[in-house]
Parts: C-alpha cells; structure tokens; sequence
C-alpha cells in the first residue's frame, strides 16, 4: 500500500503569501502598489516592476505552494497579514471594526515608499498616527474602552451614585485627556499580544508593520520608557478610582454606623 | 503560522462591521473574522480613491516623518528629547481631570453630606482645586485690560527686585551664616531703638533703626533654608522673618509714643499708638486670609513705605528735638499716618477679594443648574488672590450608553470572575 509520505521539499514549501516575504520589502511595495500609480509613474518605474515580478516568481515556484491568485494580489496579501491585521489592536478601537482605512494606509505607505523613497513602515505608522490622533477615531476608541471589563468590575455592594460618580470620572478622562491617543494605543497593543505570534519568523519578522510603542514614542516626541510608564501610571489611575470608590461606600458604611 | 490558505481569503459579503468584533464587551474584534474580511483585489474606484488620497495626504505625512525624527536629513527633523519633561504625560491627565472635577459637586459633597468623612475628603479636594495654577481663558470673567496687565508686569518685577536687593549670592558663606542670624538682629535693632525712643535717647535710635533698614534691605537673605532640624520642628523662617519684621515695625512706634508719651504729646502718643496696633491688626487679618485660601503677599510698596515713614520720623524727630520727643516736629506724625493708611489698604485689599472670590465662586455653583456655563478652571495669582474661570460648553455626547444590557439607565453590575456578569 502506498503511503502519501510528503517529502522535504514538499514541506518547506508555504503559502505564496508567506513565500513573498522573502523579497526586499521595496520590491513587495512595488508589487502590491503600482497599480495604484499613476500612468506616469508606472511608466518611470516599469523595469523596477518588471524586475520585482521576476523576482517574486522566482520566489514562488522556488518556495510557496501552488497560487491561485496573481503576484500583485499575493503581496497585498502579505501586507494584509503582517501590517493589516497585527495592528487589529489599533484596528478595533480606533476604526470601529472597519479595516479599510488600514488597508489605505498600508497601501499608500507602499505607494510613497516607490515614488518618494519613504521607508514604506515610517510612511505607514505616520499613518497609524494620523488616524488614532483624529477627534473622531479617539472618541470612537474612546467609547469602546469605557466597556472594557476590568474598569466595570464594581463591588456588588455599589450603590448607584458612586458608580455614576465613577463612571463620570473615567468618562471624563477617556474622553478629554489630551494624551489619551497615546495612551489607548499603547494600551490597544498591550491587549493583543497575540499578533506577535504570526511575525516570528526569520523571512517576515524586520519586514512586518507592527506598530509598537517604540514606534510610537518618535511621534510623541517622547522616550519610549515614558510612554510605558505614563501607561503603567494610567493603569494604576484607574485602580485609585475604583479604590476610591471602594472607601467612599465603606465610609459611608462606617459612619452609618458611628451615627447610630 | 496560522495564515488562511489562498482559496479561503474571500470576502463572503455577509460579514458587517458590526459582526466582527463583539462590541457589547469586548473593544478588539474578532481577529479570525476580520481574516476572513481580507481582500486584496483592488478595482478602478479603489485605484482612483487611493491615489486622490494619496494627493491629499503626502504633505501631511512627510510632515508627521519628518517632526518625528525618522527622516534624519529632512529640514526639521525634530530630535527626540532625551528628558521629555515637557511631554509629561501624567501632569496633563491630572489638569484635564482635576480641571473638569465638577466645583459645584465638591461643594455640595462638602456641604450636604452625611459622611464626615466624604465631607473632609472634598474639602481637601476642593481647597487643592482651588490653589490649582491653570492657564486658561476667562469667558465669564474679561480678562484684564492691555494697560492694568503692564501696570501688574511693573508692580511685579519691582517686588522680585526689591526682595532681592542684597549684596549676597546665593553660594556666599556669608549669607549662609547670615542668614538664621538676620531676623532676629534686625528685630533686636528695632527693640533697642524701641528702648531708646521710649527713653528719649533719639539720635542713637535713630541710628539704630537706620542702620534696622539698611540692613534689611541690603543684606537680606537670598532665600532662607529648610533645613531638616527645622522641618523637624515645624519651624518656618519665612513665618519668623514676617513675625519679626512686622513686631519690629510696631515695636519702633510703640517706642515713639512712649517717648511722645513722656514728652507731653499725649494725643500724638495715642495717635501713634492706634496707628502701631491698626497696621498690626490689619497685618494679621491679610495674613489670616491665607487660611481661607487667599494668597495675599506682603505689597513691596507697603514695606517700602513703612521703611522710609518709619525711619523718616526718627530721623526728623532726632534733629528737631535735642532731648526727649517732647519738642519733635509734626513730620514724626508721619510715621503713624503712613502706617495706619497701610493698614486701611490692608485690610481693604483682604476684604475686596474676599467679597470677589465668594461672588465668583457662588457663580460658578449657580452654572451648573443651567448648564450654560461650567466651571472650568479656578485660576490663582499672587497679586490677584483667587478668580475662578468659567467656559461656556455645549452638552458633550455621553461616552457612557444610555442603556446596557437591559439593566435600566445605570451601568450593570459585572463581576470580575465572571465573563456573562
């Protein structure tokens, strides 16, 4: 009976998408983005194309699985997986669930890096940047980290005015604190560690878009050690209120009963 | 690497932005969802939108690189600081929250509530907004006018320049070794010219209380030291430079009615007398004010004017009369005169803000019923006392749901071990 042993070249063998890592990072912008240029400048970059396609197929028939879909769909799709999606942590609060505008980003990131020699990740996290510091994105993120649970963990005891005194107070720090962008978006990394599961790998790690709080920092104008603090010191706010909250309710506890 | 193979990255079209990440509970949507969201075809609307956007967002990006320092050779590359102080990220979540802590609220925890307690904790709270510094704008309060601005520039700089009219450094030994020493000889000058004036000797009191005042002036200390014996001891030199400065003050008139006194001038005596006791009490009073949270320093040109009056009439008096005050001119009246139009000054000053902060205050309580206007900021200055800040705010939309969970208009209750709640 024959067995369907898989052999050593069939296994290092990976989807096209991951194969596509392997290329300069230039030549993946230049696959995924130059439908996006304008006639001219496909016309001043053609042979780079040309030579990245070259490229890119060489990668594929030599490393990936079959392919069912064209080069430049491919490389968009590395982008999607290792810029798009281990920013899902920005993606969500920021965005409402809606990744387009982080497609856009990634895309026209890859669009400056072919036209003005950008480095296609500083282009993309200016991006990123752009997008969290919009009034209307963080007000949007806003509203999704007032629900978040550890700040709604109320003793059972709680009596309505000071949750609504408490919930006025982290109301008015979410929504008003003028580093707030910064701080939701270090604290929208934090929460989804798993991203950095996917980038581990030798072809993909110094090529993803992850943004971290190190890339954060520059646009900040601060040392990436005080942003952690200042999000460390956030956290620690937030516990003050709840603890706050907790000595209000026994005082009053206390009092009731000294007065009686 | 969990990556879906090519055949399944598809958008099926049923997905919505709703349906991707659950948005009762949990901010970060569902991550295998939005893999199934991904599409990476792009059609001739994409193209045309994402190279219009593209036009639209060049200059603001390159801007955004370049101040982030990660373009090195591009013009304004801004270096990132390497003690970023001025990006202290707590400092401005303690003003935007502390500035927004309701005032009206605090007040009425201070004032209505049952427990003892909570009332303290406002009260702390309230008094620490109140000595808050927040640079703001003034809505409901004009801002001064362009002329009383440069006039409150001048008397400013003029009151740092005179305190520090000395002829130490800061480093000096001799100021370190002065300065415990200074208040208490300076108040010993003015007790014996005190003596002096009550004992008719007035040339050397007047030579006593000049030399009092030149060397106030001339050698004050530049800033006087806590040390940790004093912290220790609760002792505060700039409290006994003021006790002594204004004991000796009415100490010297003190001694010019006792030497009117023993000259025959019993109505100047008691004239003198009264003025000594007035500037006293009305001293304290601005001084006293401070415990209600009225910042009022000492006005340079009320201690100027005591300065000059006080050693003015000594002098005056040491040279009309040879013996005794009895035969002093009617420039000694001067000194009297000087110090109880200070004390009127004083005591007008303290009254005045006082009446100006409560009506202040009471409009800022009054605006949170209308809602028109919110207090936003109670802004302290040392020549100004106390101003409180109010800003017209349209509603802001609640960041809160009005309604979760079917639990009615209030927050539901979640518990920490339990995901359902």
């Amino acid at each position: 009976m024959a067995v369907d042993t898989p052999t050593r070249r069939q296994t290092e063998r990976v989807a096209p998408e991951l194969a596509v890592a392997k290329l300069d990072l230039r030549d993946i912008a230049l696959l995924a983005a130059y439908e996006v240029l304008t006639e001219a400048e496909q016309h001043t970059y053609r042979a780079h194309y040309r030579r990245a396609v070259a490229f890119g197929q060489r990668m594929i028939d030599e490393h990936a699985t079959a392919p069912d879909r064209p080069l430049p769909e491919i490389a968009r799709l590395f982008f999607s997986f290792t810029w798009v999606f281990p920013n899902l942590g920005l993606a969500g609060p920021f965005f409402a669930g809606d990744t387009g505008p982080l497609e856009d980003a990634v895309l026209l990131a890859a669009r400056e890096a072919i036209v003005s020699g950008v480095p296609a990740r500083h282009d993309f996290h200016a991006r990123l940047w752009e997008h969290i510091c919009d009034p209307d994105r963080r007000a949007e993120a806003a509203r999704f980290y007032v629900r978040h649970k550890p700040l709604h963990s109320f003793p059972p005891s709680a009596e309505r005015r000071a949750i609504e005194h408490y919930c006025g107070r982290i109301d008015a720090l979410m929504a008003t604190a003028e580093c707030m962008p910064a701080l939701l978006a270090t604290w929208a990394i934090e929460r989804n560690p798993e991203r950095l599961l996917d980038l581990s790998r030798n072809d993909v790690k110094d090529k993803h878009g992850l943004f971290e709080q190190r890339h954060m920092a520059p646009f900040l104008g601060m040392t990436p050690n005080t942003l952690t603090q200042s999000l460390r010191r956030l956290r620690l706010r937030f516990g003050e209120e709840m603890r706050l909250l907790w000595q209000i309710e026994k005082t009053d506890d206390y009092d009731g009963e000294q007065e009686r | 690497m969990d990556l879906p193979h090519a055949t399944s990255a598809r958008r099926d079209g049923t997905e919505t932005a709703e349906s991707i990440g659950d948005q009762s509970d949990d901010p970060v949507p569902d991550a295998r969802a939005w893999r199934r969201q991904a599409d990476p075809r792009l059609d001739g609307r994409d193209v045309a939108r994402l190279q219009a956007a593209a036009g639209q967002s060049r200059e603001r990006i390159a801007q955004r690189v370049a101040a982030a320092g990660l373009v090195p050779d591009a013009e304004g590359a801004a270096r990132i600081p390497e003690l970023d102080a001025q990006r202290d990220l707590d400092a401005a979540l303690e003003v935007d929250v502390d500035t927004l802590q309701r005032i009206d609220g605090l007040h009425a925890r201070r004032m209505r509530s049952a427990s003892p307690r909570e009332r303290q904790h406002a009260t702390t709270v309230l008094a620490e907004a109140l000595h808050r510094i927040v640079d703001g704008y003034q809505v409901g309060d004009p801002p001064p006018s362009r002329l009383l601005r440069c006039l409150r520039s001048v008397d400013d700089r003029v009151r740092r320049a005179y305190g520090r009219l000395t002829v130490f450094d800061d480093q000096s030994p001799v100021a370190a070794w002065w300065e415990p020493l200074s208040r208490w000889v300076l108040l010993a000058l003015a007790t014996a010219g005190a003596a002096l004036l009550a004992g008719g000797y007035v040339v050397v009191a007047a030579v006593l209380i000049g030399t009092r005042v030149t060397l106030a002036a001339v050698t004050a200390p530049p800033a006087p030291s806590a040390s940790t014996w004093r912290r220790l001891i609760g002792y505060n030199p700039d409290w006994a430079s003021s006790v002594c400065s204004h004991a000796a003050d009415a100490l010297i008139l003190a001694g010019l009615a006792a030497g009117l006194h023993a000259g025959g001038r019993l109505s100047w005596a008691a004239l003198t007398m009264a003025a000594a006791l007035f500037g006293l009490l009305a001293t304290v009073s601005r001084i006293a004010a401070r415990e209600q949270g009225l910042r009022l320093p000492r006005l340079w040109i009320e201690r100027a004017a005591k300065d000059v009056a006080l050693t003015g009439a000594v002098v005056a008096a040491a040279i009309t009369a040879g013996h005794g005050l009895g035969s002093a001119s009617p420039v000694t009246l001067v000194a009297p005169a000087v110090v109880g139009a200070a004390g009127i000054v004083e005591l007008t000053r303290t009254a005045y803000y006082a009446r100006r902060r409560r009506r202040l205050l009471s409009r800022a309580a009054a605006s949170g019923d209308t809602g028109d206007l919110v207090p936003n900021a109670i802004v302290v200055t040392t020549g100004d006392a106390i101003v409180v800040n109010l800003r017209r705010s349209g509603r802001r939309p609640g960041i809160f749901p009005e309604r979760r969970g079917g639990g009615g208009p209030y927050l539901r209750m979640v518990r920490a071990d339990d995901d359902e709640g």
